[in-house]
């Protein structure tokens, strides 16, 4: 009897636990650990090589800011890089090392809808696009390691970029202890938060993470919205015309 | 060949009605367009759709400081 008692405060426990996750909201900032230096300086000049050495270390203090509840989450570079004042030269360093992620401007997730709201910059125009989650064949590892004190636990995928028309992997470790399935820019379906990711260009580590129960958690306006189709077509046209002229 | 290739991209961004502050000078010179194109291919694998943009205020901003012609 007495065991019978000890398991049903056990599951109470359990599911208050659950409860109490489920009503939490997160600020979670990351930055750029890990610049991937992978441009070739042989053939550059003395200030050229300052120059692209510059924006190596520009982009070690990039800072993004995720905000997310169990329902919806939303990503973009921390503000105090785009206020808008920056020289000529800030502005291109900061152009230069965002390149090192190349993350989306902004992004919102409705978890439960399947539904990602980006803004996306082509050829120096901004593109607002919604469209499924993406999709990353998520393969989960034995190996962990701690994050900020978190147990985080390694994951691999692959997913399909569409503006570049490739395949690409991706290296993810997630805190199973924190059970919200999203992480930096479109990277999100693990069994937990995504504290560090490894891309082509860099890795992005969480570096602060606070909990909140009055966190709101901005959207991004879908007025002029184009669908994931619509993109798919704009871009397959615009990449066709690209590698024709490239490849002639 | 780079002078199709610009002719394309400044095609694109006149149909994209970027603002006029955004615009790509004309008259680009050969040896920072390729100081810029080599750093971006080696640094990201290639020109593509996603770096393009990037790759021409970049050639912009090399001719404005004189690290390149």
């Amino acid at each position: 009897m007495k065991l019978l008692h000890l398991k049903t405060y056990l599951v109470f426990i359990f599911l208050g636990c659950q409860f109490l996750y489920s009503q939490e909201s997160y600020r979670v900032v990351y930055k750029i650990t890990e610049p991937k230096m992978q441009g070739n300086m042989e053939s550059l000049g003395e200030d050229g090589k300052q120059f692209f050495k510059k924006a190596f270390e520009y982009a070690k203090g990039l800072k993004y800011v995720l905000t997310t509840t169990q329902e919806e989450s939303f990503f973009k570079l921390e503000d105090v890089l785009e206020k808008g004042d920056e020289t000529p030269l800030e502005d291109i360093l900061l152009k230069t090392a965002k390149r090192f992620t190349s993350f989306k401007n902004r992004v919102y997730i409705d978890i439960n809808k399947n539904k990602i709201v980006f803004e996306k910059n082509l050829i120096n125009k901004n593109f607002i696009v919604q469209r499924n989650q993406y999709i990353f064949n998520w393969k989960i590892k034995n190996a962990t390691k701690k994050i900020l004190g978190y147990n985080a636990k390694l994951a691999t995928g692959e997913y399909y970029d569409e503006v570049v028309n490739k395949n690409k992997e991706v290296t993810a470790w997630f805190i199973p202890s924190i059970p919200i399935p999203i992480g930096p820019d479109i990277f999100m379906g693990l069994p937990g938060l995504i504290a560090e990711v490894e891309i082509e260009g860099a890795v992005v580590t969480m570096i602060e993470i606070n909990s909140s129960k009055t966190l709101e958690i901005q959207k991004v306006d879908t007025s002029e919205a184009i669908s994931q189709k619509d993109f798919n077509e704009l871009i397959g046209g615009l990449n066709k015309k690209l590698n024709d002229i490239i490849d002639n | 060949m780079k002078k199709v290739f610009i002719l394309f991209v400044l095609f694109f961004l006149s149909t994209f009605s970027v603002p006029a502050g955004n615009h790509v000078k004309e008259g680009f010179q050969d040896t920072c367009f390729s100081v810029a194109r080599e750093w971006v291919i080696s640094q990201e694998g290639g020109i593509n759709l996603d770096n393009v943009g990037h790759l021409l205020e970049l050639t912009e901003y090399l001719q404005t400081t004189g690290i390149c012609d």
